[in-house]
């Protein structure tokens, strides 16, 4: 029970939580029992529509989600979240002869599907693999999003400083560009490197590369 | 003989007129005349050439697409006919060009020529695509019939699944927790509410199952005194068009006087015609005059009355024979292999039994027998 608990405020600690959309009460009840029985951090809602209210951008971890529900289906509420640009990534929970439908949700970026009756281990595996993904992709966003800021910090000149040193231009041939002395534009590359947050020519440019891509 | 008809043929079109050469020729239907008397081609427009062959003026016609008195396809010979007669209708109907597989509708009237003889004028237009249209939808529509009753069955099964799959996971996760908790360590105090959820659910998979049976029990087939005759009648009224399209001859050999059988008409209506149709898909490369089926109803051993599904197709080798009734089975293309298996249950259920033994003359026969209505004790 302790290391369950200790693996659980891990979760909460990163964030991550395990969301469930199952409008089966015995199922969804049992589903969080489970995945909390392995210290996972989860939140439940009994329809989409729920969900759907609940969620906002901060939101983070992955969704298990039941392809079949009165009112607004699993693949609908998937459709909507994508429309919303939310990263979160879904394993749909299918039933029996819903293969198809899995398959065309798979085909529209979901991360996994599982069917039911399904081995605990499969799914706790599936589920740890998205959080896992998850917090590297929500690494990489949340650099993007540093970047691009930092960016946006930037005068005019630096960043046509910026854009000629990336290009691989010496601090001779920037100045000829430019029409401005050596010395400034040693000026504006320090201030760029200040503002950018990096201290080496090399990790300035991965940062400003990997951001635009 | 045949030069002078080239010759006034040739002056005829010319005297047509060349914009009417160039309408006729651009149809699309084939358009010909041809001296009612002899068969001589008079006149053809390019779409019969490209058919009969661009030599075809002047020539008997042997025609491909178009209906010849030597195989009786009019009902007046119109070599007999006489300008008095004329003009009058010879022929309205459809041919199939065997070599192509395309269909013409064809119509022919009997008309007087520009030099006073008979002739037939003829046209013919290419129907295959609209004929394969209808075909399609037909079959389709046969197909939604006959396998209304299975997608009941086949939804339920989908049904049951799903529902029953809900408790059954629900227990599983419940379980499953238990363990990895006890694993690590906890107590009964927290383990045990869960447990009885989880033996909450199995009971809701009992009532489920439960629910299922009783459904099971309605439908389940009506038997009641049923004429043989009336079976026969309406499974093969069902079947006649499609024996006909596929040139085969339907017998039915129905013995007098036959007891009522006890049995659900529509359900041994679909053993019979999935029965018949094996017969003849069994029958597809049988020479024609082979292409006979048979059924033939008489009385079995003791309170049973026999019904005997004959073709004079392929046969069925000795290792096909054993996997005949296994489910999924099938020797043929587009077959499912249930029909077999399923008409074996039908029958069984009926106290029948539903045996198949190669036809002496070439061929198979399938057997199933129905108990007559007297034998059944309520």
């Amino acid at each position: 029970m302790s290391e369950a608990k200790t693996m659980r405020e891990a979760g909460e600690a990163s964030g991550q939580l395990v969301f469930i959309v199952d409008d089966d009460d015995a199922q969804r009840d049992s589903l969080v029992w489970l995945l909390e029985s392995h210290g996972h951090a989860v939140r439940a809602f009994p329809d989409a529509e729920s969900f759907l209210a609940a969620w906002d951008g901060s939101f983070a971890g992955c969704l298990l989600l039941d392809v079949r529900m009165p009112g607004m289906s699993g693949l609908e509420l998937f459709e909507e979240l994508a429309r919303r640009h939310c990263a979160l990534p879904v394993i749909f929970i299918t039933g029996h002869g819903d293969v198809p439908m899995a398959v065309a949700a798979l085909k529209k970026g979901a991360a996994d599907f599982i069917e039911k009756p399904f081995s605990a281990e499969e799914m706790l595996k599936m589920v740890e693999n998205c959080l896992a993904r998850e917090s590297e992709e929500r690494k990489h966003r949340r650099a993007r999003t540093d970047t691009a800021q930092r960016l946006t910090q930037l005068t005019t000149r630096e960043r046509e400083v910026l854009d000629l040193i990336i290009a691989g231009k010496l601090n001779k041939q920037i100045a000829d560009v430019l029409g401005i002395s050596i010395k400034t534009v040693e000026v504006h590359r320090a201030r760029v490197m200040d503002k950018m947050g990096v201290s080496t020519l090399a990790s300035l440019i991965r940062r400003v590369v990997s951001a635009e891509l | 003989m045949q030069n002078a008809d080239i010759q006034k043929t040739a002056v005829m079109a010319n005297s047509a007129g060349e914009p009417l050469a160039a309408v006729l020729d651009g149809l699309e239907a084939a358009v010909y005349v041809v001296d009612a008397r002899n068969g001589v081609i008079l006149f053809a427009n390019r779409a019969f050439q490209a058919l009969h062959g661009f030599d075809a003026v002047g020539q008997v016609l042997r025609g491909l697409v178009v209906p010849l008195p030597e195989r009786g396809d009019y009902r007046v010979d119109p070599r007999g006919i006489e300008a008095p007669d004329a003009p009058c209708e010879l022929f309205d109907g459809e041919l199939l060009q065997p070599r192509t597989g395309h269909w013409y509708h064809v119509r022919e009237q009997a008309v007087l020529w520009v030099d006073g003889r008979v002739v037939r004028l003829g046209i013919a237009t290419d129907i295959t695509d609209r004929k394969k249209t209808a075909e399609v939808a037909r079959r389709q529509e046969e197909r939604i019939a006959r396998t209304a009753r299975l997608i009941t069955m086949g939804e339920m099964a989908s049904m049951l699944a799903h529902e029953l799959n809900q408790p059954l996971s629900a227990i599983a996760n419940y379980c499953n927790g238990c363990a990895a908790r006890m694993q690590a360590g906890a107590g009964a105090e927290e383990l045990l509410p869960v447990m009885r959820k989880a033996a909450a659910q199995a009971e809701r998979a009992g009532k489920i199952i439960a629910r299922i049976r009783a459904f099971v029990k309605k439908s389940e087939p009506r038997r009641r005194a049923t004429p043989v005759a009336a079976i026969l009648e309406e499974a093969l009224a069902l079947i006649e068009i499609d024996a006909h399209r596929r040139g085969i001859r339907l017998s039915v050999e129905l013995a007098p006087g036959l007891p009522d059988v006890n049995a659900d008409q529509i359900m041994i209506e679909q053993v019979l015609l999935n029965l018949v149709r094996n017969g003849f898909d069994a029958m597809k490369d049988a020479l024609e005059d082979e292409r006979v089926l048979m059924v033939r109803a008489r009385t079995g051993g003791g309170h049973f009355v026999e019904i005997a599904v004959i073709d004079r197709g392929h046969g069925i080798s000795e290792e096909g024979m054993e996997r005949l009734f296994q489910p999924f089975a099938t020797t043929k293309d587009e077959g499912m292999g249930m029909g077999l298996a399923i008409c074996r249950s039908i029958i069984e259920f009926h106290d029948g039994r539903l045996t198949v033994e190669p036809n002496p003359e070439g061929g198979t026969i399938f057997t199933f027998t129905l108990p007559i209505e007297e034998t059944v004790s309520e």
